[in-house]
């Protein structure tokens, strides 16, 4: 089913939770709305299950509006960071509970069945809640909510609750079943690094704002504003102005330097911009089309690489490497190619770290 | 943290102290029960069992605490609801109210509703005007409406109370899962929200019932004598009557063991489903709440008319017996008058009482402060082992505590008379029985209240005082007493009213002399005589209303029992 919000404004009291937002979920598609916490994530999930209602807008399931139409008959299934579970129900209850309101009600045992073998959890329909651990509870509420055959699967930070090994193994499960079903499913989360892994696309939000949407691809590589470009990834932004400009290359003045990049806008002259160059793009001490030099500040060592710090007349940048080659006082040359620079398209004032 | 061995000497004493005046005595009583001319019998407990008299007092007991505690339901539940789904002036106000039926003297409520209720209470005059009634028309008083009203009156707030904090704490998100999933709200509330606040009723609903079973004064003087129930039935027959056979306390002593055996059965299904309630999960997500009271349309909706009909209806239930004894005690025929206060600060002999009013407050405010006095150390050092201890321990001393609650004050009263009768422990007719009385009475609920006060000490705070130098006894006097002061002088205030509103012990062993304030106003109404008892009662709820404020800083844990 497809999911159209079609430019929601909600406020409580004084506080504008969202402003006109407006999202297109495809049907069968899985999108992930990241951003902090209290950015109103949650409140687009509320609006969509209909806890909650929209001060102007509209909310389109394939087409129809569904203001007006309670919870209980907008056919989503919701499963919370909680899970909320009922304590007073065993495994088998909890599923079975939204059958209970199905029409027709033939085979609910068998449906139980089918979806607890699903999340692997066969043999615990005796259990209650209580007697489970974290991981199991999730996969009990994804169960519950999956089993009256619901249109859109909505997931409030589902596996914040739980330990990093365990939220990585969980988070690829949800992904495979949610393919197995094609449901169209929406991922709320403020860990960025999940919702990359785990989404078709990304809807990156600020407080009350949508940022940017696009593949995960898209939000890490050529972020939109300088929000996302802070959100998602590390990242290293060079502030600078433009001072030529030739086709789709151009020539930026960085912290004294110039540094080449790519751009499709045509920016005049003299504009302030800022671009942005991964960590992992850049290498130290080989030759590159674009080079500045440096100080190393700081080292920290991440297990899988190490992270550099090099002081550099553009500012602060961190450098990711392999190997640990250099010292802290040594003279580097901080390399990237012009490829590899991404020229933010938002013009606002960039937020105050 | 582990407890070191001067701890454990130290629980030493409060242990003792319930040993020698709670259970020593209560087991005592038991055995006269169960004995005759020395030897094992069950004559006696046989005689009040078969015994059609005794079998309609064991029965009346129970009905009426059950009628009494559907009664506070049904008055209580919807305030429940309203606190927690809706904002309205003064909410915080009346949800701290609800706290009430624990320091308000049961003897006032009595008053308060044979001056509203009374035929020739308020209610019915202002009927018979209205209707130009010659009779009055609502013969509450002396019936068994009365006592369930009255119960219900002084334990809805409880009901209130321990519902609004389970509905409270009941996270919406497990009604929106429900809904999510198909259910309307009517399944919604059937399926997920009874279920999840039912512990809550019912750990209230089983503290009422146990209260309304060993209730004494209400029953008195609100039945006026006229319904017996186990505690009625045992004080007639210790105090009122000659006896000399003895044969009266071996029935009332087989009564106690029947009522005792009920009530700690009734204690044993609510710490039950107190333990059932623990297992809520963390609420991370506050109730949505609504205003209670939007514009004047407000008015015509069915729902909203109800809920306005009911807060008008409590306010006369609950406002009305207090405000009918302040009014009372300043009114004298036709007059305002500050009389009755002049009255019962005279030193004035006075028939009624064997005794003067002004000797009645002086005996209750020296009572007071000596349970208070005995009370409170001991429930201190109690209270920090509870807190400190290792698990195995904190359950034991719980149990110990429990059965204290679920024993009436008469019961105890009469276990004192019957073991210290004989020298050297003789303490029948004197100040001491009075104050030993108070404190083992009002010692559960002290260590209840100290309890928080405790836990909110955060031990770290001292061992951060010690690391940075200073000595353990620097320690306590500097960072732990600071910070435990306020709560332990509110305990204070908590127990001294406690004691001061307490009538029935004191009325088993109080002779000419020993007389207390609440004993005082039930004598004169016993007599009909007003007036001056408002006035005494207008006193006591006034220390009552100090106690609640007192409470008011303990917080809302304090009186989880």
């Amino acid at each position: 089913m497809r999911i159209t919000l079609r430019d929601i404004t909600k406020r409580f009291g004084a506080t504008v939770a969202l402003e006109s937002i407006s999202l297109e979920v495809g049907d069968g598609e899985l999108i992930a709305l990241v951003g902090p916490s209290g950015c109103g994530k949650t409140t687009i999930l509320r609006l969509i299950a209909g806890f909650e209602t929209p001060d102007s807008g509209d909310i389109l399931f394939d087409g129809q509006s569904v203001l007006g139409v309670p919870p209980e008959r907008r056919k989503v299934g919701l499963v919370f960071q909680n899970y909320a579970l009922f304590p007073h129900m065993n495994v088998f209850q909890n599923v079975a509970y939204g059958l209970k309101f199905a029409k027709g009600g033939g085979g609910r045992a068998e449906r139980v069945h089918e979806l607890l073998d699903l999340v692997g959890l066969k043999g615990l329909e005796k259990r209650m809640p209580s007697e489970l651990s974290a991981g199991q509870q999730q996969r009990v509420a994804l169960a519950r909510a999956l089993a009256p055959h619901p249109q859109v699967l909505l997931l409030d930070e589902p596996l914040s609750a739980l330990d990093a090994k365990l939220r990585e193994r969980l988070r690829l499960e949800i992904k495979k079943i949610q393919r197995a079903l094609k449901i169209t499913t929406i991922y709320v989360t403020h860990d960025q690094e999940e919702a990359l892994a785990v989404a078709d696309r990304v809807a990156v939000m600020s407080v009350a704002r949508l940022e940017q949407v696009g593949s995960p691809q898209e939000v890490y590589h050529a972020p939109a504003t300088d929000f996302v470009a802070q959100f998602i990834g590390q990242g290293n932004l060079l502030r600078g102005h433009i001072v030529h400009s030739e086709g789709e290359t151009i020539i930026l003045a960085v912290g004294g330097t110039r540094i080449r990049a790519h751009t499709r806008e045509s920016i005049p002259p003299d504009s302030a911009i800022t671009a942005l160059v991964r960590p992992e793009r850049i290498r130290l001490n080989e030759p590159a089309e674009n080079v500045l030099m440096g100080t190393v500040r700081g080292k920290e060592f991440a297990g899988d690489a190490w992270h550099i710090h090099v002081e550099t007349p553009a500012g602060v940048v961190v450098v990711k490497m392999g190997k640990n080659t250099v010292v802290e006082g040594d003279v580097v040359q901080v390399g990237f190619s012009a490829s590899d620079v991404y020229i933010l398209t938002d013009r606002r004032s960039p937020p105050t770290p | 943290m582990r407890v070191k061995g001067t701890g454990w000497v130290g629980l030493l004493l409060p242990v003792l102290f319930l040993v020698v005046f709670f259970y020593v005595p209560v087991a005592n009583l038991l055995r006269e029960g169960l004995t005759r001319d020395g030897s094992f019998s069950l004559e006696f407990m046989r005689r009040i069992l078969t015994d059609d008299y005794f079998q309609h007092v064991i029965l009346f007991t129970l009905w009426q605490a059950l009628l009494s505690t559907v009664a506070s339901i049904v008055l209580g539940l919807p305030l429940a609801y309203i606190l927690t789904h809706y904002d309205f002036p003064l909410k915080r106000v009346i949800r701290s109210l609800t706290i009430v039926p624990f320091v308000l003297p049961a003897i006032t409520v009595a008053l308060g509703f044979a001056l509203l209720f009374g035929r020739n209470g308020y209610l019915n005059q202002v009927l018979m005007h209205l209707f130009g009634l010659s009779e009055p028309p609502l013969p509450i008083m002396y019936s068994v409406a009365g006592i369930v009203l009255a119960h219900a009156f002084y334990n809805a707030p409880i009901i209130t109370r321990t519902v609004h904090a389970a509905w409270e704490r009941l996270d919406p998100r497990y009604e929106e899962s429900a809904r999510a999933l198909g259910a309307s709200p009517w399944y919604v509330f059937k399926d997920v929200t009874l279920p999840m606040i039912l512990p809550g009723l019912l750990s209230g609903a089983a503290l009422v019932f146990i209260f309304c079973f060993l209730s004494f004064p209400i029953v008195l003087s609100v039945g006026g004598g006229r319904f017996s129930t186990i505690e009625v039935e045992i004080y007639i027959r210790v105090v009122t009557q000659l006896d000399p056979q003895l044969v009266n306390y071996k029935i009332g002593a087989a009564l106690a063991l029947v009522g005792l055996v009920l009530s700690l059965g009734m204690t044993y299904i609510y710490l039950r489903v107190q333990g059932s309630f623990a297992r809520q999960t963390e609420q991370l997500r506050p109730r949505p709440t609504a205003p209670l009271f939007v514009g004047l349309r407000d008015f015509v909706r069915p729902t909203k008319i109800f809920l306005w009909l009911y807060v008008l209806f409590t306010l006369l239930v609950f406002v009305g017996p207090v405000g009918a004894i302040v009014a009372d005690s300043l009114w004298e025929d036709g007059r305002w008058t500050l009389r009755w206060y002049s009255y019962i600060f005279t030193p004035d002999y006075e028939a009624l009482l064997g005794d003067s009013p002004l000797r009645a407050i002086l005996n209750s405010i020296g009572f007071g402060l000596g349970a208070t006095a005995l009370a409170v150390p001991l429930g201190l050092i109690f209270a920090s082992v509870i807190v400190r201890g290792r698990w195995g321990g904190r359950r034991l001393l719980d149990t110990l505590l429990m059965a204290p609650v679920a024993t009436s004050s008469i019961v105890l009263a009469f276990a004192l008379l019957r073991t210290f009768n004989a020298p050297p422990f003789r303490m029948v007719g004197t100040a001491y029985a009075v104050i030993i009385a108070h404190a083992v009475i009002i010692f559960p609920f002290v260590v209840r209240a100290l309890v928080p006060v405790l836990e909110g000490l955060d031990l770290k705070v001292v061992e951060m005082a010690r690391s940075l130098g200073a000595s353990r006894l620097r320690a306590l006097r500097e960072i732990e007493l600071p910070l435990v002061a306020r709560g332990l002088i509110a305990g204070a205030v908590f127990a001294f009213a406690l004691s001061l509103g307490e009538m029935s012990a004191t009325l088993m062993l109080a002779r000419p002399g020993l007389n207390t304030m609440p004993v005082a106003v039930y004598r004169f109404l016993s007599q009909h005589s007003l007036g001056a008892p408002s006035a005494m009662s207008t006193v006591m709820i006034l220390v009552s209303a100090l106690a609640f404020v007192a409470l008011e800083r303990l917080g809302e844990r304090a009186l989880k029992l």
